[in-house]
């Protein structure tokens, strides 16, 4: 089997913890897998890395009830979320079937991008982690274009107009599904809005923390 | 510079119509038609938004952007290029071995085919293609540069500049911007040949045997479409592998200024893998080659100096740092092992045994020292555990083509 990120084959190891029973597949080389940091302590609420009791940003209360975030955004994780969401490389979502848990709670609501990005990226990819987590994606929100999120500054994202609308009335506790946690305005203002329609509770579930 | 390229619909400039150029489909028969990848591993399937299918997409080349079963490469025409006369300012001269190698490659240039120039490092390679280039811009053709090494674009693209002043050039490279303008040459690494299709009258392929074009098909197939059927395909290089046997060939032996190659000395110090043998500056500057990227920066470490390796962000301002003499000893790995020149450098290699120093490699790292004509030698040391076959088989080549060069 080749990696799916560098190409270069992987030998599987054999150990006590795979030696009666498969463990979870990877399809990431050693060295690839070494690149990206699991992230193990940080802001109870929102998963932030640098901080271990809750950080100022979670401090005030908001309409996302906590946010559990899977990996560092470290150099190596943004060279590869530039070739999967931007070069558009969808294959290698597989790549992070090992960081993520095996079961979660909640109505899996991905993260909607305005059609003007669906149109040029090609695909969602909070939606290709839903699949991936084997959730049906809920259609429960839409987008209105705006300009990227990344490109902006905190005081400029939170400033901006909420661009979420609802589509219907919700039900349930929800599992807000994004690839990147960064100040956490977009996960807030999804929830803020699934909130007013019906949402018992909204937790959020992103692969990167910045 | 777009002409002659398949691009992809986001790559396309703003004032172009797409409908008025020809489409050609992505992928044929699970083939890209970019790359020409067939390796079934590298294709994947991802749920599309446009046409609501699971459509078929190309690995190989993704950084370039994604080309998709059900999307389109739009064929960039070609310009009609005037012939363009008298180009040639450079006013050096040419030594008698070069000015044969540099007849043999205007000839080519006009007959056709192929020819392989061999030429020991610091044989002013660059400056025999000038009037090959010269006769093609007469003539009205498109002309090439390729190197696998970025590097290797960045350094000689102020040299072409120089010498061809009132044509219109491009360099292109991963990470560079691009440049609109149609021009008659084109600086370019091997990967952005990917690109080009029947684009070129005269193909230069620099350095040939240098890594990743020497093991990659791809990358191999890319410079075969690039250039058109009928073009002259000229590979340079100073460590030629046995893939270019059957090449008609020209040998350089002699280096510009006339001098011998400096034959590396061998030094053993059983414990390299963990220690470093005392280093004492000099009076030129250092340049140290380490195996591994890890190693580099241990070396780097203990010594105090500077390192740079591919992974390195300021990569270009510290190699040129190191050219003007700024920095004087600097650590690197077998990125700048070829292509690059320093006007008076002592080499070391520290773990010469190791394996990515194959033969090639250490024949070109060799190749760094002595390279002005103000101070044609350079110590060169191997400091390594133990002789193996690579590092001996550097020194042979390294004395069979000073001998070469010395009885002809």
């Amino acid at each position: 089997m080749k990696c799916v990120y560098c190409f270069q084959p992987v030998h599987p190891k054999t150990d006590w913890r795979n030696a009666f029973l498969p463990g979870r597949p990877s399809r990431l080389c050693e060295e690839c897998m070494n690149g990206f940091e699991v992230i193990t302590e940080g802001c109870p609420r929102c998963c932030n890395p640098r901080y271990s009791e809750t950080c100022p940003d979670c401090r005030h209360d908001s309409a996302l009830l906590s946010n559990t975030s899977l990996l560092f955004y470290n150099d190596f994780a943004k060279e590869w979320m530039a070739r999967f969401k931007y070069r558009g490389d969808y294959e290698l979502i597989a790549s992070m079937s090992v960081f993520l848990p095996y079961f979660v709670r909640g109505k899996a609501v991905p993260v909607p991008l305005s059609d003007v990005r669906v149109e040029e990226r090609g695909f969602n990819q909070a939606e290709a982690i839903t699949e991936l987590l084997m959730k049906r994606p809920r259609p429960y929100l839409k987008r209105s274009h705006s300009e990227k999120q990344a490109k902006k500054s905190k005081q400029e994202r939170e400033r901006g107009a909420n661009p979420f609308l609802p589509v219907q009335q919700v039900r349930g506790n929800l599992l807000l599904i994004d690839d990147i946690y960064t100040t956490g305005t977009t996960m807030k203002q999804a929830a803020a809005v699934l909130k007013e329609n019906g949402a018992d509770s909204v937790r959020g579930l992103t692969l990167f923390h910045s | 510079m777009f002409s002659g390229q398949w691009l992809l619909k986001q790559e396309l400039p703003d004032y172009i119509d797409p409908s008025t150029l020809p489409a050609h489909p992505g992928i044929i028969r699970r083939q890209c038609q970019r790359c020409g990848n067939k390796a079934r591993y590298k294709f994947a399937r991802f749920p599309h938004a446009a046409c609501g299918k699971k459509c078929l997409y190309c690995r190989n080349c993704i950084l370039m952007g994604r080309v998709a079963s059900c999307e389109v490469l739009y064929e960039m025409p070609s310009s009609v290029q005037l012939p363009i006369p008298d180009t040639l300012k450079w006013e050096g001269a040419l030594t008698r071995h070069q000015q044969h190698a540099a007849d043999e490659i205007k000839n080519t240039v006009i007959r056709r085919g192929q020819l392989l120039v061999h030429a020991v490092c610091g044989a002013g390679k660059t400056e025999m293609i000038f009037p090959g280039i010269e006769a093609a811009l007469a003539r009205g053709e498109r002309v090439c540069i390729a190197t696998p090494r970025a590097d290797v674009v960045r350094e000689l693209y102020p040299r072409l500049r120089q010498a061809f002043p009132g044509v219109p050039a491009a360099a292109l490279y991963g990470g560079h911007s691009a440049q609109v303008t149609y021009t008659p040459v084109v600086l370019s690494t091997t990967h952005q040949l990917y690109r080009y299709k029947q684009a070129f009258d005269v193909l230069f392929i620099d350095e040939v045997d240098a890594f990743p074009y020497h093991n990659d098909p791809s990358l191999q197939r890319a410079a075969r479409e690039a250039a058109k059927p009928d073009a002259a395909i000229i590979h340079l290089t100073a460590t030629p592998g046995r893939k270019q046997k059957n090449i008609p060939k020209v040998f350089v032996p002699v280096r510009y200024h006339g001098h011998p190659l400096p034959v590396p000395m061998f030094h053993l110090f059983p414990r390299i893998r963990k220690k470093l043998p005392h280093i004492e500056a000099g009076d030129r500057q250092l340049l140290i080659f380490a195996p591994t990227i890890s190693r580099a920066e241990e070396i780097a470490a203990e010594l105090c100096v500077p390192h740079v390796h591919s992974d390195t962000p300021e990569r270009e301002e510290v190699i040129d740092a190191f050219r003007n003499c700024k920095i004087h000893t600097l650590v690197t790995t077998t990125i700048l092992e070829r292509g690059v020149t320093f006007p008076s450098v002592d080499v070391y290699v520290i773990d010469a045994g190791h394996d990515v120093f194959d033969e090639a490699a250490l024949v070109q790292i060799a190749g760094r020292a002595g390279r002005s004509s103000d101070d044609p030698d350079g110590d060169v040391r191997f400091y390594m555990e133990g002789k193996t076959d690579a590092v001996i088989a550097a020194r042979d080549a390294i004395k069979k083509m000073n001998k070469r060069g010395y009885n002809t």
